[in-house]
């Protein structure tokens, strides 16, 4: 954030669209709450979300608890159509020890041969070859195991796959478990399935069909080339980080520069009509 | 609104959810912030309550090929909710979940 052309504005809370004529023409933000909330508009011709998730709209989730979908309210308010909003991903070992946002339990302890069980010590997947079925995708394991049976308490019993070894090789998954006072070299770990990740976007015919709205998102252009589809991959967020977030600037320059050509030029602009009837629903 | 909104998966879940986001929305008035979660979760409820599809895909320039699928695709806030409110489909099997 030391670039030059970047005014880095903190503690404001976007909370509506600013549109005018179907577009959208800036943002509105407030400081503060109660009656001592201010409200301010910031018109601009484009506006990028970077707004995350929304899984802190969940009892239980591995997100901040800022990430409540509100970027992707606010667009859906202003007219946004949205793609994909039902595709959810849990993650199936969130650790359940009462914090929020959850602590995880990575896939890699199931990967060194810890078991998903029940309180009775049931495994909920079946063994397979090579303890592969333990290591069943995100979604499918979250979705899988109450199936067939009531919903009871699971764990994750890493103490015999591995022991002793758990702080040296998972520090930051003991830690957690430590403050919460569990020993997972010692205790099976409680666990949780816990919204995870959330692959709901804007749509790319917000832009196409222009004059629609002027709102970009890295996530959405993302997902757009089938990076993620259904059941994100771990490490697609650094592709949405980095990749696309480039994708969205310049795509963001591009319309800024149009807006000056046309204001130039004076001429009528089909995709930037001049600024009237600024009109947006407020308490 | 955390607690009722949890992890709902069978369609009895989801539309007793959809009248609680309804509820908490009634309640908390023309607060802008309360309303964009409440359509987020709208948004995902609503559109849980459809038969299970694919992913839309995408053509390289990054619009969908056939306008069918685009608008059966994207919804907006208005469709959810009128597919939130006259839906009574089934989930896939194995969602059939409560936890």
């Amino acid at each position: 954030m030391e670039e030059p052309s970047i005014t880095l504005l903190e503690g404001f809370h976007a909370i509506e669209l600013a549109m005018e004529d179907g577009r959208v023409a800036g943002l509105f933000a407030r400081t503060g709450t109660g009656s001592g909330a201010r409200l301010f508009l910031f018109v601009h011709q484009a506006v990028i979300f970077a707004t995350g998730g929304l899984g802190a709209l969940y009892a239980v989730t591995t997100n901040p608890l800022e990430s409540r979908g509100e970027g992707l309210g606010m667009a859906a308010r202003a007219g946004a159509v949205i793609a994909d909003p039902e595709f959810v991903q849990f993650h199936p070992t969130a650790i359940a020890i009462g914090r929020d946002p959850a602590p995880l339990a990575t896939e890699a302890l199931r990967g060194e041969g810890a078991m998903l069980v029940d309180e009775k010590g049931l495994r909920f997947m079946p063994a397979g070859p090579q303890g592969r079925r333990a290591c069943a995708a995100r979604c499918r394991r979250a979705r899988d195991p109450p199936r067939t049976r009531e919903w009871t308490q699971s764990v994750l019993d890493c103490r015999e796959a591995i022991g002793a070894e758990f702080p040296k090789r998972f520090p930051t998954v003991y830690a957690a478990c430590t403050r919460a006072g569990i020993d997972p070299a010692r205790q099976p770990i409680p666990v949780a399935p816990a919204a995870h990740y959330h692959m709901g976007r804007h749509s790319p015919a917000t832009i196409a069909d222009a004059p629609r709205s002027n709102d970009y998102g890295p996530s959405r252009m993302c997902r757009d080339r089938d990076c993620t589809a259904p059941n994100r991959l771990a490490s697609n967020s650094l592709l949405e980080a980095l990749v696309f977030g480039t994708r969205a600037r310049k795509t963001y320059a591009r319309a800024l520069l149009l807006a000056q050509a046309a204001a130039r030029h004076r001429r009528p602009n089909a995709s930037l009509p001049p600024r009237r009837r600024m009109s947006c629903a407020m308490p | 609104m955390t607690r009722l909104v949890g992890l709902e998966r069978d369609a009895a879940g989801l539309t007793e959810a959809l009248a609680v986001i309804s509820q908490v929305e009634r309640a908390g008035g023309p607060e802008p912030a309360l309303l964009n979660m409440t359509a987020s979760a709208k948004l995902v409820r609503g559109w849980r309550l459809r038969p299970p599809r694919k992913p839309r895909r995408a053509l390289p320039d990054g619009l969908s090929g056939d306008r069918r699928d685009r608008e059966a695709d994207f919804p907006d806030l208005a469709g959810a909710e009128k597919t939130a409110s006259s839906s009574t489909l089934p989930l896939r099997e194995g969602r059939n979940v409560r936890a």
